[in-house]
């Protein structure tokens, strides 16, 4: 394309994305696992007395 | 630390492209160069000068855009220069199914010149298809198929009617769309 001859140079940074970016998939949601310190136990069985 | 950039809105010309069918679809692709232009992603300046040029001209290996070189991605100010390349040949005028115009967004290193810029990062912004194709583009393909296809490329995509293939018509019709929107 003839668009002539050079004139002069600079820089440009966009604020803002020229390019419509793929967004990144978000994980599906997990139910909720409560923490090994939160889970049940078996109650511990003792001797009687 | 890297220096305060002169604009922070890119700069926006007109080109011209060719329109490809590949396995994934419809695809863009430079008129002059093998240059693939992806959907999502900026196309990035490459020196074909320097690769190409002959050992005693050779050009020192440089970052396109170059003042002094002819490299970079060209946008032009006026359509009337960007829409000449709807027409004539190309190296890819076996594979193309069609050609269209469009704005192109330029940024990174770029070089203004008198009746346009080449710049170092490239991506379509609005791209229109002309619905009535020179006989030598003919194809099975509708220009309708291809502009619902070059909608992989997230930017606006308006079919371009003119009556004619004709470039001088084609940018008359340019200036109809720009008034409408």
């Amino acid at each position: 394309m003839e668009i002539g001859d050079p004139e002069r140079t600079f820089t440009v940074e966009p604020v803002e994305d020229p390019v419509p970016r793929e967004l990144p998939v978000e994980p599906a949601e997990q139910p909720a696992r409560p923490s090994p310190a939160e889970e049940p136990t078996e109650p511990e069985r003792v001797a009687a007395p | 630390m890297s220096a305060a950039p002169d604009y922070i809105e890119p700069i926006v010309g007109w080109r011209a492209w060719l329109v490809v069918r590949e396995d994934e679809g419809f695809r863009l692709r430079s008129i002059v160069y093998d240059a693939p232009w992806f959907p999502r992603h900026e196309l990035v300046a490459r020196c074909f000068q320097w690769r190409f040029s002959l050992p005693w001209s050779k050009r020192s290996e440089h970052v396109p855009p170059a003042g002094g070189c002819r490299c970079g991605i060209y946008a032009a100010r006026d359509p009337k220069e960007a829409a000449c390349y709807l027409d004539g040949r190309s190296w890819a005028d076996s594979l193309s199914v069609h050609r269209v115009i469009g704005t192109v967004s330029l940024w990174g290193l770029v070089v203004e010149c008198t009746r346009g810029w080449r710049g170092s990062l490239a991506y379509p912004r609005m791209i229109y298809v002309p619905a009535t194709r020179a006989p030598l583009w003919l194809k099975a393909e509708r220009a309708e198929e291809v502009a619902l296809g070059l909608t992989d490329y997230d930017v606006p995509v308006e079919l371009l009617d003119a009556g004619s293939a004709r470039p001088e018509e084609l940018v008359a019709a340019l200036g109809t769309e720009a008034t409408r929107g």
